[in-house]
């Protein structure tokens, strides 16, 4: 399987913040869900595969080529989304296209004129006079325009309503009939994620702490609720999270199979939205049991 | 680079009106000034759209829109740096549209001359300020970076103006010194190559700081 | 064609497409040298992932249900229906006897476990 996005042993430090290590790849074809709480390290990572910061260690490539060697070959490559407007608020839709149109060897005006048309887009307009989610189109539009092959988005769906989100999801789903096509994707709204990504990445706190398919995940992962009489301490080894409130405990536990052997009918085991698995991963309260 | 320097015009359309009504402005109450007059015309005009840009820019946080499209970074400042002069001819443009419906007209006064003088002027006055302008606002932004033009501005000024009040008391400039003897042509010579040094070495600063800015 | 998954359900996602591909091949529903819809367009139309409906596809392929030519699809395989319908009374009779085992434990009647059965398979 090739690889379209490819972090090794990554690093970047900051005064208040480093990411730490960070490594991961996407392959060829597929959708991959970034997710994490705020100032997990989300945006961070998506400006070192932009190269908008410089990594202090590790190595990011991109279709295989470095990406700060071969910056401008991949960037024609690339679309990206970022979550604030970048546009120049004082040009209308069809200049800003206009501007940015002879920057991409492959741009594509028909299919442009296709993407305006099917996301209901005013050439003429002012983007300071866009909607968040008609910015986040045309960015969208932009973005997919001239052929690229791998999409990155930096929470593309903030501060959106859910008309609009599914709008963006069918045209992800649109784009994925390619088979060439991949999309890298980072957002805090799972929910946009439980449905089409195929592989998912939690960071927390500057390190991935997982980075798997989502089928894996949801079927591996479980929820395990239960009377706290049935705690003991080699009970809880199995247990990723523990949540405890005066009837009962809650727990996430990282395998389903050993969980049903070990309790048997004695508990409920519920199958986990990506929601819990990202809450369980990420709490900070004492009752947290380590990943390892 | 046409597309970035046209970018910078596009994105202050609504600058342009200003811009005019500066120029006419100077025109019609520096006239007795001469060829100084179209230095000053030129340079204000320059200077408030070279700004203006960048102000733009960095409003929008556009810098990140740009270093994200398949441009060099090292395209972006030369384009910047460009971009001044197009401004300047753009302000002598409308010098010379003022002079020929003055003459059309037949006004008594109100156009100023468009003397090789009055252009050289200008064209140094620009390149100066825009060289101490860039680099700072391409390693930190424009608007993080006004406090410290407007310093670097000060400390030239007095600099300058000390600096002319030492060599008038060495008396360089008295009767049968070495400056008054040498021609007209090699002092312009001499300001022309100072300031092209000091554009180079702008030049290369804000390369230098942009390549490594973090967005 | 009708495929339905549930996000509620207890079976994962790539079983209940397995399940149900499965249903209509051996009912009939898809015949032999059927094409199927491709992984990509299956999993759009259904917003499920790309990586699920493989996996379906590929779980299927396993089991000799389909055939999937690279850079073509995948097709309905040609099969044994006797077979398959063999195969499957097979489980059946497994399971009826789990259930038979269980019923003297508790000391039912065969007439008793008819009635229950009938009950069960009108209801």
């Amino acid at each position: 399987m090739e690889k379209v996005l490819d972090f090794i042993n990554v690093s970047k430090h900051y005064m208040d913040f480093s990411l730490k290590n960070v490594t991961f790849s996407l392959e060829r074809g597929y959708i991959m869900g970034f997710i994490g709480p705020n100032g997990a390290g989300k945006s961070t990572t998506i400006k070192l595969m932009m190269n908008l910061i410089k990594k202090d260690s590790g190595q990011i490539k991109i279709f295989g080529l470095d990406c700060e060697k071969n910056n401008i070959a991949i960037k024609e490559r690339i679309g990206f989304v970022y979550d604030e407007n970048l546009f120049y608020g004082e040009l209308t839709v069809q200049e800003m296209k206009d501007f940015i149109r002879p920057f991409y060897k492959k741009w594509d005006e028909s299919l442009f004129a296709r993407y305006i048309k099917e996301f209901n887009l005013p050439l003429k307009k002012k983007i300071k006079h866009l909607s968040k989610g008609m910015k986040m189109k045309f960015s969208l539009a932009i973005a997919l325009s001239h052929h690229a092959e791998l999409l990155i988005m930096d929470e593309p769906t903030s501060g959106l309503d859910p008309v609009i989100r599914n709008e963006l999801l069918d045209a992800l789903q649109f784009l994925l009939q390619d088979e060439n096509k991949s999309v890298f994707f980072s957002t805090h709204i799972t929910s946009d994620l439980e449905k089409v990504a195929d592989f998912i990445t939690i960071i927390n706190q500057g390190e991935i702490l997982l980075s798997k398919t989502k089928d894996e995940l949801l079927e591996e992962y479980c929820i395990v609720k239960g009377r706290k009489e049935l705690l003991n301490s080699n009970h809880q080894k199995h247990f990723i999270g523990l949540k405890k409130n005066k009837y009962g405990f809650e727990a996430l536990a990282g395998n389903k199979r050993e969980i049903t052997k070990l309790f048997g009918d004695s508990v409920v085991v519920e199958k986990p939205s990506l929601d819990d698995i990202l809450l369980f991963l990420t709490r900070k309260d004492e009752d947290r049991v380590s990943p390892h | 680079m046409y597309h970035l320097i046209k970018k910078d015009i596009l994105i202050q359309k609504r600058s342009f009106p200003i811009a005019i009504l500066l120029t006419l402005f100077f025109s019609f109450s520096f006239t007795e000034m001469g060829s100084a007059g179209l230095t000053l015309s030129v340079t204000a005009v320059t200077y408030m759209l070279t700004l203006g840009a960048s102000a733009l820019e960095d409003q929008n946080n556009s810098g990140k829109l740009l270093v994200s499209l398949p441009i060099t970074r090292k395209k972006i400042v030369l384009a910047k740096y460009l971009s001044v002069y197009v401004f300047a001819s753009f302000a002598i443009l409308l010098n010379y549209l003022i002079s020929l419906i003055v003459d059309f007209l037949r006004l008594p006064q109100g156009s100023l001359p468009l003397t090789a003088e009055g252009i050289l002027g200008a064209v140094v006055a620009v390149t100066l300020m825009c060289s101490i302008t860039f680099p700072p606002t391409f390693k930190l932004g424009y608007i993080k970076a006004k406090t410290i033009i407007f310093v670097l501005f000060f400390i030239m000024a007095f600099g300058v103006s000390s600096l002319a009040a030492k060599i008038s008391q060495t008396g360089l400039f008295n009767e049968n010194t070495l400056f008054t003897r040498i021609s007209q042509f090699s002092i312009t010579a001499i300001i022309l190559a100072v300031t092209f040094i000091v554009l180079i070495i702008s030049c290369l600063l804000s390369l230098n700081f942009y390549k490594k800015r973090e967005f | 064609m009708n495929i339905i998954v549930s996000n509620s359900s207890d079976d994962p996602i790539y079983l209940q497409i397995v399940n149900q591909l499965k249903q209509k091949i051996i009912n009939g529903e898809l015949s032999e040298a059927e094409a199927l819809p491709s992984i990509r367009s299956l999993a759009k139309e259904l917003k499920i992932s790309v990586i699920t409906t493989k996996r379906a596809y590929d779980e299927l392929e396993k089991e000799g249900l389909i055939v999937t030519v690279a850079g073509k699809g995948s097709y309905v395989a040609p099969i044994n229906k006797e077979m398959l319908r063999e195969n499957r009374m097979k489980v059946v009779e497994e399971k009826m006897a789990e259930a038979i085992s269980t019923a003297r434990q508790v000391g039912l009647s065969l007439e008793e476990l008819q009635e229950m059965l009938k009950l069960l398979y009108e209801e």
